[in-house]
């Protein structure tokens, strides 16, 4: 399945601004026919998309929660990138992301006297650690069955929100609150601190340096390199003699682990504590994500900006003009049927171009 | 009487473009019902394009059509099947999952007598066969068919669909020479019955044993159409075909063998199926040796070669480098022992065709020094190494960065030998190396060989082409049914016997 | 016997049985359509959405029209214009079925709830009365074993379509064209087959077949609408599709043993049984079974040689 030559076309391109036609029809797709729907429903899609960035970028609470927004998405979209590099699809970071979110909150509070210096870094391994765990069986069979990695990520995704659901109201729950079933906080020692100056946790500067290790690690390591000729073609790679067994597993870990951190982010950065039902929904809406900015680990960085900022703002936007939030993910869902239209239509165009030719 | 249709099927002026070639230029080219007509043509020139357009597979750019001398127009292949117009293809259109009467149900609501089930559809083909004098199992699944016979469930599939004039897209490649013999009583008892044939080949002896009348193409051109009577020399048509008198190839130069630098003792591999394909198989390789295994496809060539770049696990047996036993299959490993495979499948696993020409030059040797330093590749490098690859091989691309996409066959296979001789093998296996290649082409990767061997490789030369095999081999041996039968130094080889034992019949 | 068998297990069994069926029958409509597309190497994953969209489109119109009929019908047809929409991304634009799949999926969610939210408001939903079931007598009053003639009428509808598809699959003309063109398309072009007009066409069937398990989910199994009532559903009859290998007969046992997960969960809850289990724990079963199934029984499947290949004529 995996050599579909839509896909290869358009992770092979190395001149950028090809590709980038594809991306900018598919937002322009998107925000038209959204347009539509929204003229359908009775809103004026000019005051509603207004709205969406004013409130984004032009306030201090929009433009702060954009960024602390931003971060979760960016470090899951370059984690994504790699595997979807490899031609594996994780689609179970969600689950990953909780895995991970709670095993950095045990740590936060389990290793409470530890001081800042340690215990941050261990919080966010123990999140990495606790991704990684959750996607190893459907890599172990994935690599040795070949079971579709989207069913099996999927299903391990449905697990997962039980099992916090369980962890949360039973064992993991702090006695000290009454009303509502919580985990016990991290230790005030284990949360992020800000970046000088701003408002936001340092959590962002981890998310941009780790796209910097990604875009290297895919560029210019040996690494990457196998992983990007087993996405596009398994038979050379075994025949090259690549480990595929292992790169399979190896780029799985990898998304997983950035899904572990995110979560472990977010638990030390944001939220301090889990709530039974924290559901966070970065893994899906990264999906799109990575393929408009054409698996460019650099590009991910304004993408996830340009994203979070529409998924910020729609939220704040509700409560402004009364739209339900909903419709943002409508908007992504588009983009994504829009991107693979358009890479599909100009793939049909070269070959329709050079014939004349 | 009325009148009869003078031509079975005419072109007139057919033109097909495809990007960077005209694959046909304006062709003029007419059948007479009842003959075996000819297509000639090296690799390249046209002569698929050209079919698949009577077939319904493409449609031509500009020119005309006549059916039984009526104008038509074929847009798919059902219109082609309409009218009496069956194809067998090279690499055939057979699902080998299915059985035989499933493959032939196909198509036959389109054209032809349509059956209300398969079992009577089975009697018929049963008859159909002995009346044609071959035997066939209707109930068997085509995967389980020898190629020969697959071919013959091709050929009643045909005719079951009623077609009247039948294509045969080098029906000869996949066949021993003895069943050649088999193919072509069938074809002329199908002529006898009005039915006209068009018989595609790149073979010369072929076309003028058995065709009526010959028609030549070149680079998409048709260069004349000969008949029997008139057949001039075979050099004339030589000519025809490649446009100027053709060197032989490059005439193996007599070195002295050296020491032994591989061994395969009593090997035994199986495929996908767990069938054993290669059977106690035993072979020795000496430096500076050119090895030639000629075989008919499909007796376990690409096992073979896989087996000696420990692409496939041995299940028996032994392979010795330099004296020593290696176990544990890993091409990496055996790349790394001085073990370059050149492929039969470029396309499908030769080459990364997403990934641009540096990148794939590498795509062996990217582990080690000099291209790895730490975890890192040194592309800077790996780019001035492509640079003098595309230079030394005259590959025509842009540029190391250019997607190998881009590149047309020839190149694509230029490439591949250029990345497998790069790393200075002690071995080197080239399976079907110059197969589907022009003329040109061909002839370089044949003075490439040549000149690896003299510089003190092994080489392993897998082909199901005699005259590659003679023209290049210093030892001559015949893989049949998994085992290496016949080895024998090439003075003392002669094609007959070759061709024989190639059958399995031995002295 | 009621005597004997102590009376919570003889009540349990009794909800299981008559359970098991309903909960299987969205996932078997959907693998059944499943089936068909993936023979035919096209990769439907944005069933999940397909799914989600007849449920909303369904109860809307079924609750609007106040009829059955017209949700079922509505159901269908969205199921089938979705089906449309992707035949033409996928097999004329040859888009990455992948891509467009999961784009559907997410939209869906998001067309869904907004277009709920647009319709009803804050307001309460309205709605159907609950679905009667058709009752066979006298088998139906077996004990326990009794439930599972006691079903709405799409249970029964949809086993009955169990054998019509495996018929159609292996058994007709139709079916072997379908088959051929997931192993290999152009065996079929060349033999006349119009591959991409019976893609579309294939592609028709399985949204008609998903927008039946997404009106059963909205009008039979329940009679509300609600965010993301799915809930994986659509990608668990693709995983049973494939540990079904493709056979229709075979994903009926597949549903139905998913559904004895699911209704076992369900019942679990429900009668606070084996208290020593967490409910959460029993709730992860389905998935977990969908999981164990893939491990078990499609480790060795040979997939469709042509799944998720877009199909070109060339040299």
């Amino acid at each position: 399945m995996k050599s579909g030559t839509l896909r290869g076309a358009i992770l092979s391109s190395t001149s950028i601004l090809r590709p980038a036609l594809s991306t900018i029809a598919a937002i322009v797709g998107a925000l038209v026919a959204g347009a539509m729907i929204l003229i359908s429903i009775g809103f004026n899609p000019g005051e509603v998309y207004y709205t969406v960035f004013h409130e984004a970028w032009y306030t201090e609470f929009g433009i702060r929660k954009v960024l602390i927004e931003t971060l979760p998405l960016l470090i899951i979209a370059s984690g994504l990138l790699v595997c979807f590099r490899a031609g594996l699809w994780n689609v179970g970071v969600q689950g990953q992301m909780i895995v991970g979110g709670l095993f950095a909150n045990v740590v936060g509070y389990v290793l409470g006297p530890l001081p800042s210096l340690l215990i941050i870094p261990l919080m966010l391994m123990a999140g990495m650690v606790g991704g990684m765990l959750w996607v190893l069986p459907s890599a172990v069979m994935k690599a040795r069955w070949d079971l579709n990695e989207i069913v099996t990520t999927l299903m391990m995704n449905f697990i997962a929100i039980d099992l916090e659901l369980y962890l949360v109201k039973g064992p993991l729950r702090d006695p000290k609150i009454s009303t509502h079933p919580m985990t016990t906080p991290v230790v005030a020692t284990a949360e992020l601190p800000k970046i000088p100056g701003t408002q936001v946790h340092i959590g962002l500067l981890i998310a941009l340096g780790l796209s910097v290790v990604i875009y290297l690690l895919m560029s210019r390591t040996a690494l990457g390199y196998q992983f990007r000729v087993l996405g596009f073609n398994i038979n050379a790679a075994r025949y090259a003699g690549l480990p595929i067994s292992r790169l399979i597993v190896m780029s799985l870990l990898v998304s997983a682990a950035t899904g572990g951190l995110a979560g472990a982010v977010q638990v030390a950065g944001v939220m301090r504590n889990i709530d039974p039902e924290w559901v966070p929904f970065y893994g899906f809406e990264a999906f799109p994500l990575v393929f408009l900015a054409n698996f460019n680990a650099l590009a991910i960085i304004p993408f996830s900006f340009l994203f979070s900022s529409f998924l910020v703002g729609g939220d704040l936007m509700h409560r402004a003009v009364g739209l339900p939030i909903f419709f943002i993910d409508v908007l992504l869902g588009l983009m994504l049927i829009f991107f693979g239209a358009a890479e599909a239509v100009r793939h049909l165009q070269l070959k329709w171009r050079r014939r004349k030719g | 009487m009325p009148d009869e249709p003078k031509n079975a099927v005419r072109t007139v002026g057919i033109t097909k473009r495809f990007p960077g070639v005209v694959a046909n230029s304006s062709i003029d080219f007419d059948v007479i019902p009842g003959e075996i007509h000819g297509l000639l043509g090296e690799n390249g020139a046209g002569k698929t394009t050209l079919s698949s357009i009577l077939a319904g597979y493409y449609q031509p750019d500009e020119g005309e059509i006549y059916v039984r001398d009526k104008l038509v127009r074929i847009r798919s292949p059902k219109d082609a099947l309409k009218l009496g117009i069956g194809m067998v293809y090279q690499h055939f259109s057979l699902v080998p999952r299915f059985k035989v009467t499933e493959n032939v149900l196909l198509g036959l609501d389109v054209a032809g007598q349509d059956v209300k089930d398969l079992k009577t559809l089975a009697n018929a083909i049963i008859q159909r066969a002995a009346e044609l004098g071959f035997a066939i199992d209707p109930w068997a699944e085509v995967s389980e068919l020898s190629v020969g016979e697959q071919q013959r469930v091709e050929i009643l599939k045909i005719l079951f669909r009623g077609a009247s004039i039948i294509i045969l897209d080098e029906p000869t490649s996949v066949l021993a020479p003895v069943e050649v013999e088999g193919l072509f009583r069938t074809i002329k008892s199908l002529a006898s019955q009005g039915r006209s044939i068009v018989f595609i080949t790149h073979k010369l002896v072929e076309a003028l044993e058995f065709c009526d009348r010959i028609t030549v193409l070149r680079s998409g051109i048709k260069v004349g159409t000969l008949s029997r009577s008139g057949l001039g020399s075979a050099r004339e048509i030589v000519q025809m075909m490649f446009g100027a008198e053709i060197e032989p190839t490059a005439t193996r130069r007599v070195t002295k063998v050296g020491e032994e630098v591989l061994r395969l003792d009593g090997i035994v591999v199986e495929n996908e199926l767990g069938h054993e394909v290669v059977r106690d198989l035993s072979l020795t390789l000496h430096k500076g040796e050119i090895l030639g295994v000629a075989g008919v496809e499909g007796n376990g060539q690409k096992e073979l070669a896989e087996a000696l770049a420990s692409i496939r696990p041995l299940k028996a047996g032994k392979i010795l480098i330099a004296g020593k036993s290696i176990s544990g299959s890993n091409p990496a490993k055996q790349y790394d022992l001085g073990v370059s495979y050149i492929t039969d499948d470029r396309v499908g696993e030769g080459l990364v065709r997403d990934l641009n020409v540096a990148e794939n030059v590498v795509l062996k040797s990217f582990r080690k020094p000099p291209y790895r330093s730490g975890l890192v590749i040194d592309w800077k490098r790996v780019e001035r190494e492509t640079e003098r690859l595309i230079q030394e091989y005259s590959i025509i691309a842009r540029g190391p960065k250019s997607v190998t996409r881009t590149l047309s066959g020839g190149n694509l296979q230029k490439l591949l030998v250029a990345r497998e001789m790069s790393g200075n093998p002690s071995v080197l296996v080239a399976n079907q190396p110059t197969h589907g290649l022009d003329a040109r082409t061909t002839q370089y990767i044949h003075h490439k060989l040549v000149e690896q061997a003299s510089q003190g490789t092994a080489v392993v030369l897998i082909s199901n082409d005699l005259d590659e095999v003679f023209s290049l081999s210093d030892t001559i041996g015949v893989i049949y049914r998994g085992q290496i039968i016949g080895l024998l130094p090439r003075e003392q080889a002669t094609r007959e016997q070759v061709a024989h034992l190639m059958v399995g019949l031995r002295e | 016997m009621s005597e004997v068998i102590d009376p919570i297990i003889v009540m349990f069994l009794t909800f299981f049985f008559g359970s098991m069926l309903r909960s299987a029958t969205p996932i078997l409509l959907t693998a059944l359509g499943e089936t068909y597309g993936e023979s035919a190497g096209v990769l439907n994953l944005g069933a999940e959405g397909m799914m989600l969209i007849a449920a909303f489109t369904a109860f809307v119109a079924g609750v609007t029209a106040n009829s059955v009929l017209v949700g079922l019908l509505a159901g269908m047809g969205t199921g089938m214009l979705v089906g449309l929409i992707v035949a033409f991304l996928v097999v004329t634009l040859q888009a990455d079925q992948i891509v467009v799949g999961v784009g559907f999926d997410i939209a869906a969610v998001g067309l869904t709830s907004l277009g709920l939210r647009v319709i009803y408001g804050t307001a309460q939903l309205p709605l159907l009365p609950p679905r009667e079931t058709i009752n066979i007598a006298p088998l139906s009053s077996i004990p326990i074993v009794g439930a599972l003639f006691d079903q709405p009428f799409m249970v029964y509808l949809a086993i009955l379509l169990v054998p019509i598809f495996y018929y159609g699959l292996y058994r007709t003309r139709f079916g072997l064209k379908v088959r051929t063109l997931g192993e290999n398309p152009m065996v079929a072009d060349t033999a006349g087959v119009n591959v991409f007009l019976l893609r579309y066409v294939i592609l028709l069937l399985v949204g008609a077949m998903a927008g039946l398990a997404g009106t059963y989910l909205s009008l039979f199994q329940v009679s509300f609408f609600r965010d993301n009532m799915t809930q994986g559903r659509g990608f668990i009859a693709i995983g049973v599709t494939m540990f079904a290998r493709w056979n229709p007969v075979n994903v009926l046992f597949a549903s139905l043993l998913y559904g004895g997960a699911e209704s076992l969960a369900g019942g679990v809850q429900a009668l606070g049984f084996l208290r020593t289990i967490p409910n959460e724990v029993v709730l992860m079963l389905p998935y977990i079974f969908t999981i164990a199934g893939l491990v078990a029984l499609a480790r060795r499947a040979r997939l469709p040689p042509a799944l998720a290949r877009p199909y070109r004529r060339e040299l």
